[in-house]
């Protein structure tokens, strides 16, 4: 597998100009996963030269000049097209699962530099494709021809031999069951071992030149990974373990004739792929894919239904709870970088019945006085969000009865009678639903702790010391029509002498359930909760200054739900002393590093969406040299 | 609810901000006859703002946070523990939850049931450890010791912990006190101290250097016959 991830490394970044493939005709029409990144434009921004001479680049040449007993200069010299697009994709079928990557080759010769002597000896050929199969078990593959690459792992369904008329077509049997199988009669064994030969020769047949599959050594096994030793041969492994228990040879044996099948089945099914032309049908044929790609984005993710995902990995026996995720379809995301900004979005399906729902809980939003209370300036970070409070305990049930499909009727009474209970409007004024929480600033804090001190005689004695705690200061705020249930509360906590209540502020002390001290203010219909008195002082007096920048007060107003991060006001509040050696690591990573938001807008269509913005930093390029640059400062520490 | 969680969200930013403090207190009080009282003591204190925030998690680097209870019960079960073994009485234990001290004392006929005591406790909680001290009280030679040989096991185990796990100890220390009724004559450990009664000896070392093989608390000490 270390292999094949090295190998996905190198595609990303190799580039060659040259004419533009496009695989993705080649992924079957059932793959519930795709992803896909393009690495003509990663090139764009991180040209091959420069990658060349970087840190990384040379240790990956390094490595493979290393590996392979060759000099690589560049990692144009690899064989790999990189005006192409590299896919990804998971198809599950019954029996078996696949992970496979499409990589478009320029030069095949080039590539198969790649292997060692004993790789080289093991590569089949079959007309123009090249075979390779490596790892012990066989699960991992290799196949290309002058164009493309493309590497396959397998791994066989547990539920498929659960079946017994399916298992004993193949020549599995139920071990559970015999208590000691290789003591009833000499004819079960010649049954098992028949089927083993069986599944290699239909193995070979299928790559035509391995003699028996199970005979052959893993060929790239040593390259791949050291640990996993090959499969001995068959004769051979029934001499050896004499002396194990019959359970566990009767076991051994299985399991090699599952991974004759396995290898038997991955050959025939990629060769299926290798063969396959576009007018085949294909992923392409699915408009929720499609949707999911964008011809500015550098990488695509697309995952098939959920509830169709979710449902499929169920054992039989479960599927009545198989509703879990009924209303929820398919997911996608895409990565864009440029000289500005990372960006990812993502969106999720919804069916009419979810999205009617949570277009109602989402239709909301912040409320506008919040604003006059952020100083952007100085801020560190902030979370927003505005759902309808009356929508949501509305549409709660009706969501829930959706997921617990088989108890419909139960959760549906439940719901009414939740319903009935429970005033809807009357909370929503209580909790209109909308509510922004800011990181506005970390002040020192003097704090008490217990010590020791010790006399002449080294009798201990309890004292008290002071030291300083730098805490953030944070201010919450949430929009209430109706205080009077928040102002019964609070007043039943000063009649418990937990709050002290004093110009129209609440304060609650710091205990050891609290760590912070905590002031509470209602005005305007807006409930302040704030760790800092001054803050609180100054909103009850009017006199507390915002400074809200155009970017911000957009994000705000526009989205449902917020998030802002801003390492830079972090990082020149950051209590140096504190914080000892780390200090130096946390204190770079975060000088170097833009602002961070995310947002989500609702409901457009039927999907669900949010997105992820990164900020590049003003003295970095763009976003790939920006994140190549943050990476070296996490590894130069 | 949600309000809570997004508050606790919150709190986990504090963490990042402080390297912790603790002490691990350590004192033997020895009789001529060789019965004493050993009195363990482990302060939070210094660390109680992180404490009290991480106790309003669920769990923390993969590790879940007890709670309260949790706590209280584990310390009662060690107490009726303690109190089943052979040599040991009066055990008692305090936890104040506000400051995050707690303490457990008991008695022992002879200093050798702490050794057996301390391999038990060890043994309960699965820790491995091959260099925890033992104790030996020679009544005739009036001579206490404590031998203590560092491992090279301590400090491989120690490495294992991942980097934000091992920062817990970098600040911590541990004190070893040691009473007597009668004068000390002499002591072999240089890094100890003795009081000026003459009847205590106190030594105080970081937890990273006694992890790191660094410091030794093995010490022989006569006293006046």
């Amino acid at each position: 597998m270390r292999r094949v991830l090295q190998l996905i490394a190198l595609s990303l970044f190799t580039g060659y100009t040259g004419i533009a493939q496009d695989f993705s005709y080649k992924i079957p029409e059932t793959a519930s996963a795709v992803a896909s990144i393009k690495s003509d434009q990663l090139f764009q921004l991180f040209s091959i030269e420069e990658f060349n001479h970087s840190t990384l680049g040379q240790r990956l040449l390094d490595e493979l000049s290393k590996k392979a007993n060759g000099s690589y200069k560049s990692i144009a010299d690899l064989g790999f097209n990189l005006s192409s697009t590299i896919y990804y994709y998971h198809q599950k079928t019954d029996s078996i699962s696949y992970h496979c990557l499409l990589i478009p080759l320029t030069d095949a010769r080039k590539f198969e530099t790649l292997f060692n002597e004993t790789s080289h000896a093991s590569i089949k050929q079959q007309g123009e494709i090249r075979i390779l199969q490596t790892d012990g078990n066989k699960k991992n593959l290799l196949m290309w021809n002058n164009d493309m690459l493309y590497v396959a792992y397998g791994s066989l369904n547990t539920y498929f031999f659960n079946d017994s008329l399916t298992a004993s077509r193949y020549g599995i049997r139920d071990l559970s069951y015999i208590d000691n199988p290789y003591d009833e009669t000499v004819y079960d064994t010649a049954v098992i071992t028949d089927a083993a030969e069986a599944a290699a020769e239909a193995a070979t047949e299928a790559v035509d030149t391995v003699e028996t599959t199970v005979e052959t050594e893993a060929p790239m096994s040593e390259a791949v990974t050291e640990e996993i030793p090959g499969i001995p041969p068959v004769p051979e492994a029934i001499e050896e373990i004499k002396e194990e228990s019959a359970y566990t040879r009767a076991n051994k044996e299985q399991e090699i004739i599952k991974d004759s099948l396995v290898s038997a089945w991955m050959v025939t099914y990629s060769l299926d792929i290798f063969n396959k032309n576009n007018s085949s049908p294909s992923i392409l044929n699915n408009p929720a894919y499609l949707r999911s790609l964008d011809k500015n984005a550098i990488g695509s993710f697309w995952l098939a239904d959920l509830q169709r995902i979710y449902s499929g990995y169920l054992p039989y026996n479960f599927l009545k709870y198989g509703n879990m995720l009924k209303g929820y379809g398919s997911v996608n995301a895409r990565l864009y970088m440029d000289k500005e900004h990372m960006r990812i979005t993502g969106e999720m399906a919804l069916d009419e019945d979810k999205a009617d729902a949570y277009r109602k809980i989402y239709d909301k939003k912040l409320n506008k006085k919040f604003l006059k209370y952020i100083k952007s300036d100085s801020l560190i970070g902030f979370m927003s969000y505005a759902f309808d409070t009356e929508s949501y305990l509305k549409e709660l049930p009706k969501i829930f009865s959706q997921t617990y499909g088989t108890f419909s009727e139960e959760i549906d009474l439940g719901g009414d009678l939740l319903s009935l209970m429970l005033d809807e409007k009357a909370i929503a004024k209580v909790v209109k639903g909308d509510a922004l929480i800011l990181i506005t600033n970390l002040t020192p804090k003097e704090s008490t702790y217990q010590t020791y001190v010790y006399d002449e005689n080294y009798e201990r004695k309890d004292t008290v010391q002071t030291k300083t705690e730098t805490l953030p200061d944070i201010l919450c705020m949430f929009s209430s029509d109706d205080t009077h249930l928040i102002e019964k509360l609070l007043k039943y906590g000063i009649s418990k002498h937990k709050i002290q209540f004093a110009n129209n502020i609440y304060s609650l002390y710091h205990s050891t359930k609290n760590p912070f001290n905590l002031h509470i203010l209602l005005k305007d219909g807006i409930v302040f909760m704030g760790t800092s008195l001054t803050d609180i002082e100054q909103i009850n007096a009017g006199t507390y200054k915002g400074n809200l920048n155009k970017q911000q007060k957009e994000l705000l107003l526009k989205n449902n739900m917020t998030m802002f991060f801003s390492p830079k006001n972090l990082h020149d509040k950051m209590p140096v002393l504190e914080m000892e050696n780390m200090s130096e690591t946390i204190s770079k990573l975060l000088g170097n590093s833009g602002n961070v938001y995310l947002k989500s807008s609702g409901i457009k269509g039927n999907y669900i969406s949010a997105e992820l913005i990164a900020d590049v930093p003003n003295n970095q390029e763009n976003a790939l040299k920006y994140f190549f640059s943050l990476f070296n400062d996490i590894k130069a520490q | 609810m949600f309000k809570n969680r997004l508050f606790v969200i919150f709190l986990l930013t504090i963490p990042v901000f402080f390297t912790s403090c603790f002490e691990v207190i350590e004192e033997i009080i020895m009789r001529k006859d060789g019965t004493g009282t050993m009195v363990l003591t482990v302060n939070l204190s210094q660390s109680k703002t992180r404490i009290a925030a991480i106790m309003l998690m669920d769990s923390i680097h993969g590790y879940k946070v007890p709670d309260k209870q949790e706590i209280q019960q584990e310390i009662d079960k060690t107490v009726a523990q303690l109190g089943s073994m052979p040599g040991i009485s009066n055990v008692r234990s305090t936890a104040d939850f506000t400051n995050f001290v707690g303490d457990i004392r008991f008695s022992f006929r002879d200093v050798s049931d702490v050794n057996h005591l301390i391999k038990a406790l060890l043994e309960q909680y699965k820790v491995k450890s091959t260099n925890i001290p033992t104790y030996n009280y020679n009544k005739e030679d009036a001579r206490f010791t404590r031998v203590y040989s560092y491992s090279n096991d301590v400090r491989t185990q120690f490495n294992q912990l991942k980097d934000r796990d091992k920062e817990v100890f970098s600040a911590a220390a541990y004190v070893s006190i040691l009473r007597f009724e009668t004068i000390i004559t002499s002591y072999s450990n240089k890094l100890a101290r003795i009081s000026k009664n003459q009847q205590a000896i106190i030594q105080r070392l970081a937890i990273p250097d006694l992890i790191n093989g660094r410091a030794n608390i093995s010490n022989q000490i006569q006293l006046l016959k």
